[in-house]
């Protein structure tokens, strides 16, 4: 359930990203909510913590540097690579299966 | 956990309130073909966010299999292996643009395109209580 809450607080940020760049007091309050959500992220779904805390970075950042495009990289390198072993492991229960 | 709490929440409230404005004007100054960097950095956590949701959801026993009442479903499991690995074209396509154009705005219509697989998956998710499953 946390996990849901997390993920559609993310996609209502994303919705409102455009609006938000023009709203200098309300991207500090996406990022108060956000810095508010962390506790709960690090208690409850600890893989969203630094998908969370890049949010933040980049909301706040001043522009993107090489560095953190690298990291952003290296980071959905393995959240790809965790998905496609998961993928693989539940399509083979699933054919074994006859599901 | 005690650590890494510390950690994050120290990283969290280091944040420097007067950044923000720059991002206004980075926000400001791009054309309808351009987006600010930071919007796309944004953009491709959150679609990293609903592919780690994915994963775990994937990784739940299969439904049936065991008593459980949190499982995984062959049919959602299999609407979200091209829903994801489309979504990740996208975001993929969207940060080269940032790499091989450093320092400048990114392109819209590769951030429009993330957003529409963005949407796309959370519409799915959502449907199907993917992330409430765990």
């Amino acid at each position: 359930m946390n996990t849901a809450i997390v993920t559609a607080v993310l996609g209502l940020i994303q919705q409102l990203l455009p609006k938000l760049f023009g709203d200098t007091a309300l991207i500090q309050t996406i990022i108060a909510t956000l810095q508010q959500l962390v506790p709960l992220i690090i208690k409850e779904v600890q893989d969203l913590t630094p998908v969370v805390k890049n949010i933040i970075d980049a909301l706040t950042a001043e522009e993107v540097t090489p560095q953190q495009l690298a990291d952003l990289k290296a980071m959905s390198d393995q959240i790809d690579a965790a998905f496609e072993d998961a993928a693989k492991q539940a399509q083979a229960e699933d054919e074994d299966d006859g599901a | 956990m005690k650590l890494l709490r510390h950690v994050v929440l120290a990283v969290a409230l280091a944040l420097p309130v007067g950044a923000c404005s720059t991002v206004q004007q980075a926000w400001n100054v791009a054309t309808s073909a351009e987006v600010p960097a930071q919007a796309v950095v944004v953009a491709a956590n959150s679609f990293n966010a609903l592919e780690v949701t994915a994963t775990n959801y994937l990784r739940l026993p299969k439904c049936g299999k065991t008593p459980s009442v949190v499982c995984r479903s062959p049919t959602v499991s299999a609407k979200l292996y091209p829903l994801v690995r489309s979504g990740r074209k996208a975001r993929d396509a969207a940060l080269q643009f940032l790499d091989t154009h450093p320092g400048q705005l990114g392109d819209k219509g590769l951030y429009d395109a993330l957003i529409t697989s963005i949407n796309v998956l959370q519409v799915v998710m959502d449907q199907y209580n993917v992330g409430g499953a765990q």
